[in-house]
């Protein structure tokens, strides 16, 4: 479909501009002594669909009102396209915004939600009605023009408020938990549907979220958020393969997380786990004697009822089983220590039972050492510890 | 604690047996919570309404009331112009007091919402205060304001701006308009304040977001969203100025309003039916209002 709802064309030009839609240079937020947003610096490319993900209170969302004007920062600068605007006013920034209420206008119809930000720009009238057209085609309400918000169901307000959003075609596209009220089913439909208009429009999309799930699936890159810093941006994959610490490594995804020392290193480290034993990490670089962290996703390990021939093997008992459909969840005491463990239903159901001993092993390569030294993580350890 | 019946006490028995009755006849339940008001509302609102007009039909005959039917107080009011001037004149000032009061309480009403927040209750109970106190102390408070030795006077000769007291300051209708304004305009302050503080703070950013700049916001989001409780406090407030006669009375220039002919056809005039017809004068003018108010959906929203 093409629809004239398109990133503006001044944005294809020149080496300069090239480099990023938006720009934080060590802003901050402090409200009293609390700070929002600790002094950051990130960069946002053009066209990209970036997600802040973080629990409540990790600062998404105040990044994202920066972002969009709706606070001031504290300290740093904030540049759009190159722009200073650090202390433009919403109006006067080429940012649109999904609220995570929506906020429509209760007292306006549809077609007039949409066509508010043309009529305030005082775009003429026919003008005005041929593009809400276009943008209700674009979010698929063809036909809802004349209703009002309070007339709709919850999915259909949040097309409204993106259409009234993208209308506007600006730089960048504001994103704050939109689809939060919505129910599951729901939810995964209009990720593939915001998706989908994402990459018919071309532009730049931040969404907040703390749906680590929703993140992954949807965006280019992610920036996971604690206690208002960024943990880690990276894209999905490299989030999830590669966590910078201990606190990314629990909230995205699950992971068994170690604290051992480095007793050998030769292309492969050997590490000693008090109370379970040597584990193998395929990463070298490790001074021997070294405290660290290491993590274990729990679908790379390997399950095995009858004990395994294979070297390097973890004998446990299995704690719980928690069938799921297409895998099985299994929770492995080894030592005073408990693994979870994925396992897909290739067989027909689980392999193995509640009581049960088994055999536990992994690829040298799946085990990550998480960088940094042990101290580092304290924190991060409780966090995951409570996520898994 | 044993909970079969036969344990408790009478009382309590009865009292579930009621309960269980009441629950199985709704209409029953709905009677006994509806009546009260509603008997109230017809023995002392609609039936002094409906005698009132009944009284409107009748006549004076030497010096009493008889209950003979008649149009006669209607012509008269229709055929001597001096009736409809006092109805004339007295929407005019209800109408002066009520824009008035719009234009004072909506920035009011805003201010309080959006840019005050620790102070925000204090404020909003100095607009409420007022109604603690009677409604005579406000309209004296007033003569001791505006009087010839009053606190204004005092304060222009005080700082030279005249050197004789303005004795035009008090009667007048300009007292009579500013002492309305002043006593009835919390009624305009809480429903607008109502209106404005149930606009969720999103709608503003979202405005803002769009490109509205503070006065298109201020266009195109709140009047519309708080035109229903200006529509409301305009009904308050008009028809309590259009009703109000003690002040006029107190602070007027001896210019009748239409609550003060008909306060005189029930005092020294003694003629209770013309009065009666009169006061069916502003009935009309604010059922008029009302009807309007209604089709903008008004009622409901109050």
């Amino acid at each position: 479909m093409v629809t004239p709802i398109r990133a503006p064309d001044n944005r294809a030009a020149g080496p300069e501009s090239e480099t990023a839609d938006v720009r934080l240079e060590g802003a901050s937020k402090r409200f009293g002594d609390v700070w929002a947003l600790r002094p950051t610096d990130l960069e946002i490319a053009r066209g990209e669909f970036f997600s802040l993900l973080g629990a409540s209170g990790s600062g998404k969302t105040t990044t994202l009102r920066l972002i969009g004007g709706f606070e001031e920062p504290s300290a740093g600068r904030i540049y759009l396209q190159n722009r200073d605007v650090t202390s433009a006013a919403p109006y006067d920034r080429p940012v649109n915004t999904v609220f995570q209420d929506y906020a429509l206008f209760p007292h306006m119809t549809v077609a007039e939600n949409i066509g508010y930000g043309l009529k305030v720009k005082r775009v003429e009238r026919k003008e005005r009605a041929r593009r809400v057209g276009d943008a209700l085609d674009l979010v698929r309400l063809s036909g809802l023009d004349r209703r009002r918000p309070s007339q709709l169901s919850g999915g259909q307000r949040q097309r409204v408020a993106l259409a009234r959003a993208l209308i506007n075609t600006p730089a960048v596209l504001l994103l704050d938990e939109p689809l939060g009220a919505l129910d599951l089913k729901l939810r995964r439909e209009m990720q593939l549907e915001l998706k989908r208009i994402q990459r018919e429009v071309g532009i730049t999309f931040i969404y907040v979220t703390h749906d680590q799930e929703e993140a992954m699936s949807m965006a280019d890159r992610i920036a996971v958020m604690r206690d208002g810093t960024l943990e880690q941006v990276g894209p999905p994959s490299t989030v999830y393969e590669h966590p910078a610490n201990a606190f990314v490594a629990g909230f995205v995804g699950v992971s068994n997380i170690l604290a051992g020392r480095v007793i050998a290193c030769d292309g492969v480290c050997r590490i000693e786990v008090p109370g379970i034993g040597p584990i193998l990490a395929a990463t070298a670089d490790r001074h021997v004697g070294e405290e660290v962290l290491i993590a274990v996703r729990p679908e790379k390990i390997q399950i095995h009822p009858d004990s395994w021939a294979g070297s390097h093997a973890l004998r446990g008992r299995v704690a719980d089983v928690s069938y799921a459909g297409a895998f099985t969840r299994y929770d492995v005491t080894v030592g005073d220590q408990s693994f979870a463990v994925l396992a897909q239903n290739q067989a027909a159901g689980p392999i193995a039972v509640r009581g049960e001993d088994v055999d536990l092993s992994w690829a040298p390569d799946s085990t990550i050492i998480l960088p940094g030294s042990v101290h580092d993580h304290s924190r991060g350890l409780q966090a995951s510890s409570a996520t898994a | 604690m044993a909970t079969y019946e036969g344990a408790l006490p009478r009382a309590v028995t009865a009292r579930r047996a009621v309960a269980r009755q009441v629950r199985a006849h709704r209409r029953l339940a709905l009677a006994l919570v509806l009546g009260p008001p509603l008997i109230w509302m017809a023995g002392f609102y609609l039936g002094p309404l409906v005698y009132l007009l009944l009284e409107s039909l009748w006549q004076i005959q030497n010096y009493n009331v008889v209950q003979v039917w008649t149009l006669a107080n209607y012509t008269q009011i229709f055929s001597e112009p001096v009736w409809l001037d006092v109805l004339r004149r007295t929407v005019v000032m209800a109408s002066l007091v009520t824009l008035s009061a719009i234009v004072l309480a909506l920035p009011l009403a805003y201010f309080l919402v959006r840019y005050t927040r620790r102070w925000r209750h204090l404020l909003y109970l100095a607009v409420l205060i007022p109604l603690w106190s009677s409604y005579l102390v406000r309209v004296f408070a007033w003569k001791t304001i505006l009087g010839r030795d009053g606190l204004l006077n005092t304060f222009l000769i005080g700082i030279h701006v005249v050197h004789q007291p303005i004795s035009a300051l008090l009667y007048s209708n300009t007292a009579v308009y500013i002492t309305l304004l002043q006593i009835w305009l919390p009624y305009m302050v809480i429903p607008v304040y109502a209106a404005i503080e149930r606009i969720p703070p999103s709608l503003y950013e979202a405005s803002s977001d769009l490109g509205a700049r503070g006065w298109r916001t201020i266009l195109h989001v709140v009047w519309p969203l708080a035109f229903p409780g200006i529509l409301a406090g305009s009904i308050f407030v008009f028809s309590l100025s259009m009703g109000d006669f003690i002040t006029p009375l107190l602070m007027g220039n001896g210019t009748q309003f239409i609550g003060n002919v008909i306060a005189d056809q029930f005092g020294i005039a003694y003629n209770y039916p013309f009065g009666a017809a009169l006061a069916i004068l502003p009935l009309i003018v604010l059922t008029v209002f009302l009807a309007i108010a209604r089709r903008f959906g008004v009622l409901e929203a109050l």
